[in-house]
């Protein structure tokens, strides 16, 4: 289904994902944009950065990116903070 | 308050405001909002971090937004370049700006800035196009060292980070003001209004302050406090000071005094 | 199609099954009014379950601004009465225990932070005693050869959260109110801009329920913020998640022993109760490596004894935070709907007076004066007058 998952693991078995350290059912179309959705973030959504692995995935880039097995996707947002 | 036409530019961008304030640490999101409004300050710092969306319907960027504040990420946690790195990529990607306040830490009791990691990062983010700010200790050779890799501002240390003790090496503070042509900007370890207005008589262009406002027992006041302490050091520092003696030199002239001994002319 | 266990209608609902929920649903079923408590998950499902129960006035007074101030000290005052009443009504042992707190401060910066803090007491006109690190180890053997400094604050006492939501459900159904759990409000009905229903669905088969009700109280602490159709100005609060560890073992403090960093409260029941974390991370729920470490360090060093104690848990709590950490207590833009959230840290210790202000406002119709800095609509007039982003 997804060029980058390893038949290996098993594609019967139901495929998750970690999204900000939980872990969750992958996509089933493995578009990212639709995971976002599942937690109300839009390419509108203002003032939110994507990690994919350790990588950030520029907002133009999102509707173009899969998510796989195991991938990891961190969804970050400005706290207080100060020096 | 802030006079007019003594903006001061940060990597282009005109400030009128020479303080820079921290958002953590307040007793409440109002009282911070309160107190960023009273210290005049244009540019606020925010730190990055994984948050459950949907959980909230205000946030952190609208509310400083709606009011006007400009924001400076930070690298704040951050350990290694590789750290900072990525977290200032994701500032961009989050807040589309380039500005980043660079903070690379060496050890937890201390929260020291790690030098070799800074430069480091500094390095590959002024590469990749951000705009640096990086928080070193008060160091004159580094603040060199960090304009020669491009930095748009060094932010050399009062004191360590949270610990309120002021200005600890003036005269160090004075010789990175009178090495490096970039901005200058004192960041971490003020504790109160004086420490302030002591960084703009000592030439310094801004200074970037948190606890000192979030941990007086009256935020809003000091932060009132504060913001006539950058006035008035800021002023001091443009009049031009007088030269400092080892002894007294009289105000008032020797000349017409009247003499208590004088007695009738016979 | 109801439920056959919900009724169909009832004078007054109350939202959520928490300390507010519950505590306002004894106070009117004392008032002899018919009361219906609507719990999505079970009784103290959410930042009670995990709350420590500390009593809190000086202990938090560097929190704090004067206007919660009075408010705190009232339900101090009036916790002990509240305390037998409930026993009574319920039958049941709530784990008030009345020794004290102890704030203690760990060599120079630590007895620095004492001093802070003990200037914010005096400010709100609290206070404490000062004690030397050995005063405080005459009182508490266990703490730690670091403690140079304590203040005892005498009237900061605790509650076992654990035991008090089950009596507080239990003096409830006693006095003839009901508590139905399970039952997860999405929604309010009106008819001419006033409420007549609570709408939501049961769990479990997500059948719809509709209950016909004169008033209804929302007091559903962080959840306030999600999963609701609001008729009205939705009231916002934000969840502040807390991590909270319990230990067993031997007992080795009397009172609630806490500085800066971590609280450290014994029960009679040998649980010790270290918490807790304050993050702005949204509805995170999963227990963290780094929170545990960081509580039951600085435990240890509060207390060297805990090192041998058993973990049992690791809870996660949500607090409801208003923007200016203050409780939003009222009745909203919708007649008939009424508010009871954003606690924050102070649930426990203000659950009796919340609940004696609203009962007044819902019964006699009478809002006490100090309610006014807690009215839901406070931060709508605020953003109406906050500068444009042009104006600067």
């Amino acid at each position: 289904m997804n060029g980058r998952s390893d038949p290996s693991r098993g594609e019967l078995r139901a495929a998750w994902v970690v999204l900000n350290g939980e872990r969750r059912p992958a996509p089933a179309t493995g578009l990212l944009t639709d995971l976002l959705a599942t937690v109300g973030v839009t390419s509108d959504t203002p003032a939110v950065a994507i990690a994919l692995n350790g990588r950030v995935v520029p907002r133009a880039g999102w509707a173009a990116s899969r998510v796989a097995q195991g991938d990891v996707i961190d969804v970050l947002r400005p706290i207080q903070g100060g020096t | 308050m802030e006079s007019r036409d003594d903006l001061w530019m940060l990597a282009g961008l005109p400030l009128r405001s020479r303080l820079i304030v921290g958002t953590a640490r307040y007793p409440s999101v109002s009282v911070m909002l309160d107190a960023l409004e009273a210290s005049g300050t244009e540019l606020t710092t925010v730190a990055l971090r994984r948050v459950s969306p949907g959980s909230s319907q205000e946030n952190l960027y609208d509310l400083l937004t709606a009011r006007g504040f400009r924001i400076l990420p930070n690298t704040a946690g951050c350990y290694t370049a590789k750290d900072a790195v990525l977290t200032a990529h994701l500032a961009r990607e989050a807040l589309g700006t380039p500005l980043i306040k660079l903070e690379v830490i060496a050890d937890d009791e201390t929260l020291l800035p790690d030098i070799v990691q800074l430069l480091d990062a500094t390095r590959s983010l002024v590469r990749e196009g951000f705009t640096v700010l990086p928080y070193t200790n008060d160091d004159p050779v580094t603040a060199k060292r960090l304009e020669d890799l491009g930095a748009a501002a060094v932010m050399p240390l009062a004191a360590p980070i949270g610990s309120g003790l002021g200005i600890r090496n003036p005269h160090n503070l004075t010789l990175i003001r009178s090495r490096v042509r970039i901005p200058v900007i004192v960041d971490a370890g003020v504790g109160t209004a004086s420490d302030v207005a002591i960084a703009f008589e000592l030439g310094c262009d801004a200074v970037l302050l948190n606890s000192a406002i979030a941990r007086a027992q009256e935020p809003v006041r000091m932060a009132r406090a504060i913001r006539h302490a950058a006035v008035a050091g800021r002023q001091a520092f443009l009049a031009g000071r007088m030269p400092q003696r080892l002894l007294a030199d009289p105000t008032s002239p020797m000349a017409g005094r009247i003499d208590p001994n004088a007695a009738p002319i016979s | 199609m109801t439920h056959p266990e919900s009724p169909e209608s009832t004078p007054i609902i109350v939202v959520g099954a928490g300390v507010i929920g519950l505590t306002v649903a004894f106070e009117l079923a004392r008032r002899r009014i018919p009361v219906l408590v609507l719990e999505r998950d079970h009784v103290g499902a959410g930042a009670a379950g995990v709350a420590a129960g500390m009593l809190a006035v000086v202990g938090e007074a560097e929190h704090e601004t004067a206007e919660l101030a009075d408010l705190l000290v009232t339900s101090q005052r009036a916790y002990p009465a509240f305390v037998r009443e409930l026993q009574h009504a319920s039958g049941r042992d709530v784990g008030f225990v009345t020794e004290g707190t102890l704030i203690v401060g760990l060599g120079r910066d630590g007895e620095q932070e004492l001093r802070h803090s003990q200037r914010a007491q005096d400010r709100l006109g609290l206070r404490s005693s000062w004690l030397t690190g050995d005063e405080a180890r005459a009182l508490e053997p266990h703490l730690g050869p670091r403690i140079s400094a304590a203040l005892l604050a005498r009237e900061d006492h605790q509650v076992d959260p654990r035991a008090l939501l089950p009596a507080l459900a239990a003096a409830t159904e006693a006095l003839g109110g009901r508590v139905l759990t399970g039952t997860r409000v999405t929604g309010f009905d009106t008819t001419a801009g006033r409420l007549t229903a609570v709408v939501g669905v049961h769990q479990g088969d997500d059948r719809p329920f509709a209950i016909r009700c004169e008033a209804a109280v929302l007091a559903a602490g962080a959840w306030c913020a999600v999963g609701l159709a609001w008729p009205a100005a939705p009231v916002l609060v934000r969840p502040v998640k807390g991590q909270v560890v319990r230990l067993r073992g031997p007992a080795i403090l009397r009172r609630v022993v806490r500085d800066t960093q971590v609280y450290l409260v014994p029960r009679r029941n040998g649980e010790l109760v270290v918490g807790a974390t304050m993050e702005d991370v949204g509805f995170d729920a999963a227990p963290t490596a780094g929170a545990v470490t960081d509580l039951l360090w600085q435990a240890r060093l509060l207390a060297p004894a805990v090192y041998d104690l058993e973990i049992v848990e690791v809870g996660v709590g949500f607090r409801p935070a208003a923007r200016d950490h203050l409780p939003t207590i009222g009745p909203t833009d919708v007649p008939g709907l009424y508010v009871a959230t954003g606690h924050f840290r102070h649930g426990i210790l203000l659950a009796p007076t919340t609940a004696v202000l609203l009962a007044d406002l819902l019964v006699d119709d009478r809002m006490s004066p100090l309610l006014d800095r807690f009215r839901p609509g406070r931060f709508e007039a605020a953003s109406r007058t906050a500068p444009s982003v042009d104006s600067r």
